[in-house]
Formats: structure tokens, sequence, C-alpha cells
């Protein structure tokens, strides 16, 4: 994947932190870098965060606003002894695709989620999908593998940035009482 | 760039209340542009950074130019809140991959996805206390 455009994005992160001794919010803002990227074999762009889960080294996970909610696939190996990731046996899943496709399957997990220039301040909810089977209109899918990030594009999850629809887990943003944030991406090309 | 919020001047979509369980907002409405002038098309629009080509699914999209069902190659499809007089962001037709806008015919709610394209140059703001995405453009 050749990088034709580079990092040129932030999103910037608008934090109401809720200060009893203040009569009104505590702003305080970041900025977390994106990357983007075109891949050479279609020519559409894609944008990343890079994102460390619990005491875990950061992880490239798509960066998407069309859905809600921090979905993570095995590969990214969450349940690792030491990872700093707390899994329950409280099942998620969830079907991809209109009509659906693939239907994930995993527990919900948790665990503080370090960007470059931003940690969480607490643990975050995680659909951690470890398994797959196909959505029964679809009989006879392709299940990708969930241990290989190639599977999914290179990327060990979605990050769901959107704030429409039902959220399994809840948006991670959110989820940390972020409720404003902006994005910028910009596509620059070295061609 | 650190501290911003929503952008001043910024096209405004107010979300819609969500009618389904776990679901605050649901997505809002825009109008569609065609090179710059606004049209009587509007539908459902999704901002999808995970997208990467726009797509249009409406069986009433006559307004469109469009060509075996794409739309026609060179025109500028806009993105606007309804009653705007100018788009928010627009995105141009193409016939390569990475830039075919397909419109497809549905029996559904009729839905747009602007793709990744259409922030690109643009600051997108998410306010989930309000209910509403804005999209301002930027200069760099």
């Amino acid at each position: 994947m050749r990088p034709l455009a580079y990092v040129a994005l932030l999103m910037t992160v608008t934090i109401w932190a809720v200060c009893g001794a203040h009569a009104g919010p505590d702003q305080k803002q970041v900025a977390i870098p994106l990357t983007v990227t075109q891949l050479p074999r279609f020519g559409t762009y894609k944008a990343d965060v890079s994102i460390g889960f619990g005491s875990l080294k950061r992880l490239p996970i798509a960066f998407d606003t069309g859905s809600a909610g921090l979905h993570v696939f095995a590969a990214a190996k969450l349940d690792a002894p030491g990872s700093g990731v707390r899994c329950t046996q409280t099942p998620v899943e969830f079907t991809v695709g209109n009509p659906g496709r693939v239907t994930y399957h995993g527990v919900i997990c948790y665990a503080p989620l370090n960007f470059e220039t931003f940690t969480t301040p607490g643990p975050v909810p995680i659909a951690y999908l470890t398994s797959a089977t196909c959505a029964p209109n679809n009989p006879g899918c392709k299940i990708p593998n969930l241990n290989n990030p190639k599977a999914h594009g290179g990327v060990y999850g979605v990050f769901g940035a959107g704030i429409t629809g039902p959220m399994p887990v809840q948006n991670p943003l959110l989820a940390s009482s972020i409720s404003t944030y902006s994005i910028k991406l910009t596509r620059q090309s070295w061609c | 760039m650190l501290g911003e919020g929503e952008q001043s001047g910024g096209a405004q979509f107010p979300l819609l209340p969500g009618t389904r369980a776990g679901a605050k907002w649901q997505n809002g409405q825009t109008c569609l542009f065609v090179n710059g002038k606004v049209t009587e098309t509007c539908l459902t629009i999704s901002f999808d950074t995970g997208n990467g080509v726009p797509w249009i699914h409406d069986a009433n999209a006559a307004a469109i130019p469009q060509e075996n069902g794409l739309v026609t190659p060179g025109t500028r499809l806009g993105f606007g809140p309804p009653g705007a007089a100018r788009a928010a962001t627009e995105v141009v037709a193409g016939t390569a991959f990475a830039n075919r806008i397909k419109v497809m015919p549905t029996n559904g709610a009729a839905l747009t996805n602007t793709g990744i394209e259409a922030f690109f140059g643009h600051v997108v703001t998410y306010d989930n206390s309000n209910g509403r995405i804005s999209v301002a453009r930027t200069s760099w």
C-alpha cells in the first residue's frame, strides 16, 4: 500500500470535562492524527487511526464515521496475558452488509485507549470479535480470517466514530465523555 | 488547530431523533446539488469515511444526470442541508472505480453515502449533544 496521501489530517477532539467547581464546562482540546492512504488497486482512499489497547502496542484501526463503536478482530490479541484489557463473557455480535453478508461474534472487553497524543481517561467498551459466520441470506460466503489483519485490509479493527444508529458498543469518544469532535482530512499526493 | 470545535460558517445538517433502541440519533437529510445548483432530490445522508466511493440509493433521482446507472462523468455532485443555497461539500463523478458514483433505485428509504471524498478539504464536526453534523471548508 503506497502512502500517496500521508498523515495530513487531524481529528480535533473537544473534551468537555465535568468539573464540579466550575460553573461551565472546562474545555480541553487534543488532536489525534489520522493516516490517509490511497489504495493502489482501486484508487480509493481510507483513513486509519493508531490505537494501543491497554498495555499493548499501537495497531492500525480503520477510522469509520459510517458506523459507531469500536470493533476489534482476534488478530489484535486483546486477551493475551498482561494486555491490560479486561474481557467479559458478555456476548456481542453484529452483521455487516446490507443485506447482511457476514456475522461477527465475540465478547465485550474494556480497555483504555492510547492514541499517539491522547489516552482515554478510563476504559472504553470494545466488541472483540473472535469468530464469524455467514449471514442466513448469504450461505457459503467466504469467512474472513480474523487472526490475519490482511483479511481486513491491514487493519485490526474498526473505530466507529459515527453518532447515528444503534450501538452494540458505544462510540469510544462518546464513552470517554467527548461529545463534540471535528475531523479534518486532507488528500495530499506526492505525485 | 488545537481547540477547534464547530467551525463558524459551517453548514449544519441536523440529525433526527433515533427511533431504534440504543440510538440517540439517526441520519439527517440532504438535498443534492448538480454543478452548483440545488435539485429537488432530497434524501437521507450518511457522512462515511469508511466508504471509498459515494453512492445514491433513490428511486427518484431523475434530477441527477446519469448514464448507465452512474452519475454522468464530470458532474459535480454536492450535498447541502435542506433549504441551503450552496452545497456544503462536493464530489466529482468520474469513470474510474474510485470516482464512479452509482445511482441505484430502491424500494426502501432513499439514502446517499458521501464516502470519504466529501471530507477532503473540510472540517466535519460531530455534535452528539445537539444532534448535528456541520461541514465547513478549510484552507488546507
